[in-house]
């Protein structure tokens, strides 16, 4: 046999070697059957009863009832209890002038109550297990084979919260993405339980819940900027909470910048409520004020057309926000980065960075996520659609590496690992010894 | 000295012949005059010694060495030139993630350094008929091969290691965090790649008569991964995910792998790197290997492999 034959014939064996050692480890491509149960999105309600105000405008889907019903709510979410059995007044028969609480779902978070989107108030989550079906998925399917309950079909969204596509039973839904990874979540209506029982793929997970445990506040982008104005009295209103007006040089003032700009506070105490500019402000404010307010990083300027105010200031003092905007991670080739993070959702969403850029991966509250990776990845949280300065998050993060002081050393070893095959190379020009 | 002319019948006296040594003045003994001294032939180590300094200097002769210096002096000149540019190609917030930038260009360099330095030595010596001043000598072939490989596989060892340096200094300018486990995974891998690309080479220049760089260079780069992806296309027509899996450890991949554990290979000058979006229309399953270890592996039992193969057609070569 000639020699370029032995060599086509042992490249073709040295190229099956791996193929064949891992062959035996194939994977079977066995389809499996789940049947899963969701349950909706998480539920809050207004803290204190809110004043309904017939002439001004509603939106959104929300609950009322002049009582509170919160340990109704989880069965009534369930289909447990009927509309009559919890009491929700419903929106036709909501009487002007008289209060309610207010429910609704973390979907509704930018929902309107007579004008006034209810995350202005505080509020309190009612405690409904999270049960979305979470799924991590490439190139897969999933097939529903039966809808429990009156339903007939099952929405399926992406984490960014965009609808994909709507199944009936027996539709068969194919994930064609060329991304290492991608995440659906299927939900039926809010406000209803539901089982369905699916087909899916065997390259497909199921995502369960966690509990973080670390926390962290990160900055949203925003910062405080101010500047000085002189109001000649009368009630001024805006839409937004964060403005506020303090006298010149008080220790009000001061206090302010202490306990809210330098601590990064997520929400402005009380106690500085009388000198809020809001909707509901009672206050009149008369003389010189240094007038706070929280911008955005591309809109810090002033810009006043409020009663007896007009004034445009394009250089206002900045606050800049001191605390980190990201926490990130480096994660290594061939392993999975679980992270779970838990945040009000209904104030914010948190969004997966990946590399240093944003993406559009919502990282949904109390759920624990599984991302695997094919190289080395530097992945991160980041806190958008947030109206604070800053954002208290808990996390649990796990499967990324923790940085060392190493790398000085390392670089030292190598570069000595290569001194001597130049130093050989300088050797070798030396004259023989039987030359000299 | 004049013989005395002689005639028939007659025998002449024989003079006594005189020298100019002196008898009484041979003072060496039987050590000193190296009597007892038995030459044999140097050992295999010795051999293999010899050999691998011939061959480094050979190299200081040669142009490819500088070439390799100047690629080394260029990562630096490279680095500030993108970072002063703020050219978005090497960025990360660790040390990991510049290095992997700072590298990008290592799967296609280390193929080429691996193919001018092993894949032209053997070719050189036929060439330059240099061959047959050494094969003459007390030396087995087999040494003449691997002494050679050797110093080959030294200085491109050289180069791996201090291109990895390099990108450790200049990635910790701005960045302090860093990950040394991984970097050293990938440095390992690197090595492991390094050697099989030159075995790989040199074994192909064993059978050949005038020695080619451009052929194990295409090769190591091109072919063999296309190869590699069409076959991990054929795999999943069939349903044998498992094999093309396997198929990322090939170790044409090892460079790729390399950079994957440092960071993300969006910009590797490699197959599989920029010209991922054809891969991914050929094959969307097909990645490359993430176990440093299996892929460390495969390198190495190749590489000695393709060695041996060289060998055998090195040592039953008609010279």
């Amino acid at each position: 046999m000639s020699s370029s034959k032995t060599i086509a014939i042992a490249m073709a064996l040295l190229m099956a070697v791996p193929v064949l050692t891992f062959a035996f480890a194939d994977d079977s491509d066995a389809d499996s059957t789940v049947t899963v149960t969701a349950r909706g999105y998480r539920w809050f309600r207004t803290a204190e009863p809110v004043e309904y105000d017939s002439s001004r405008y509603s939106s959104g889907t929300f609950y009322c009832s002049t009582t509170n019903v919160d340990d109704k709510v989880s069965d009534y979410l369930h289909g447990s209890i009927s509309n009559d059995d919890i009491g929700f007044v419903s929106s036709g028969s909501l009487v002007n002038g008289t209060s309610y609480y207010v429910y609704f779902s973390e979907n509704n978070r930018w929902a309107n109550f007579c004008d006034e989107s209810l995350i202005n108030y505080q509020l309190k989550e009612i405690k409904n297990d999270v049960g979305y079906l979470f799924i991590s998925t490439v190139s897969e399917k999933i097939t529903v084979n039966s809808i429990g309950g009156s339903h007939s079909s099952v929405t399926l969204y992406n984490v960014s919260g965009w609808t994909d596509s709507t199944l009936s039973v027996g539709n068969t839904k194919t994930f064609d993405y060329y991304q290492d990874y991608t995440y659906c979540l299927i939900v039926q209506e809010e406000c209803a339980n539901f089982s369905v029982d699916l087909t899916i793929s065997d390259g497909i997970k199921v995502l369960s819940t966690g509990t973080p445990t670390e926390r962290v506040m990160l900055s949203t982008n925003k910062a405080w900027i101010s500047t000085q104005i002189t109001t000649s009295g009368g009630r001024f209103n805006n839409t937004y909470n964060d403005e506020y007006f303090f006298p010149v040089g008080s220790e009000i003032r001061q206090k302010f910048i202490d306990d809210v700009i330098n601590a990064s506070a997520s929400t402005v105490p009380a106690e500085f409520d009388i000198y809020r500019v809001g909707y509901d402000t009672s206050q009149t404010f008369n003389g010189t004020y240094e007038y706070f307010k929280l911008a955005d990083s591309y809109n810090r300027y002033f810009s006043i057309s409020n009663g007896t105010i007009n004034k445009y200031d394009s250089n206002p003092t900045v606050y800049e926000n001191k605390t980190p905007s990201s926490i990130s991670f480096f994660v290594p080739a061939g392993k999975e980065l679980h992270i779970c993070v838990e945040y009000d959702s209904s104030n914010a969403t948190m969004r997966l960075l990946a590399n240093g850029s944003y993406t559009n991966f919502v990282l949904a509250s109390g759920v624990e996520y599984v991302i695997p990776t094919k190289t080395a990845n530097q992945y991160g949280i980041v806190v958008s659609n947030a109206n604070s300065y800053g954002f208290e998050v808990m996390y649990s993060v796990s499967g990324n590496s923790e940085p060392d002081e190493n790398a000085v050393s390392f670089a030292v070893i190598v570069i000595l690992i290569c001194v001597p095959p130049f130093g050989l190379l300088l050797l070798s020009a030396r004259k023989p010894a039987w030359c000299k | 000295m004049k013989l005395p002319s002689l005639g028939r019948g007659k025998k002449a006296a024989v003079p006594e012949l005189q020298d100019a040594y002196d008898e009484s003045e041979r003072t060496l003994d039987i050590s000193e005059a190296h009597r007892d001294v038995v030459y044999t032939l140097p050992n295999q180590l010795k051999q293999l010694g010899i050999i691998y300094m011939t061959q480094m200097k050979r190299f200081l002769k040669q142009k490819s060495v500088f070439f390799l210096l100047f690629l080394l002096i260029m990562m630096p000149v490279v680095f500030f030139i993108f970072k002063l540019a703020d050219i978005p190609a090497i960025t990360g917030d660790y040390v990991n993630i510049l290095m992997g930038g700072i590298l990008c260009a290592m799967p296609a360099i280390g193929a080429l350094i691996a193919a001018v330095v092993c894949g032209s030595m053997l070719p050189q010596e036929f060439n330059e008929r240099t061959v047959f001043l050494s094969l003459p000598l007390p030396l087995s072939r087999s040494c003449f091969y691997f002494g050679k490989f050797l110093a080959g596989l030294t200085l491109t060892v050289g180069v791996i290691s201090a291109a990895y340096g390099i990108a450790i200094l200049l990635a910790m300018v701005d960045i302090s965090v860093a990950f040394t486990a991984d970097i050293f995974s990938s440095y390992i891998v690197a090595l492991a790649t390094m050697f099989n690309f030159c075995a790989f080479t040199y074994m192909l220049s064993a059978k050949s008569k005038r020695g080619s760089t451009m052929l194990p260079f295409v090769l190591l780069l091109a072919i063999i991964p296309l190869v590699c992806v069409a076959l991990a296309y054929v795999f999943s027509q069939v349903g044998a995910d498992g094999l093309i899996g396997a198929l990322g450890y090939v170790p044409v991949f090892g460079f790729d792998s390399a950079i994957n554990m440092l960071g993300p290979n969006s910009n590797t000058i490699s197959l599989v790197g920029f010209l991922a979006p054809i891969v991914q229309m050929i094959s969307s399953e097909f990645a490359v290997g993430v176990s440093y270890g299996i892929m460390a592996g495969v390198a190495v039992i190749t590489g000695v492999i393709w060695l041996i193969l060289g060998d055998l057609i090195i040592t039953r070569r008609d010279m």
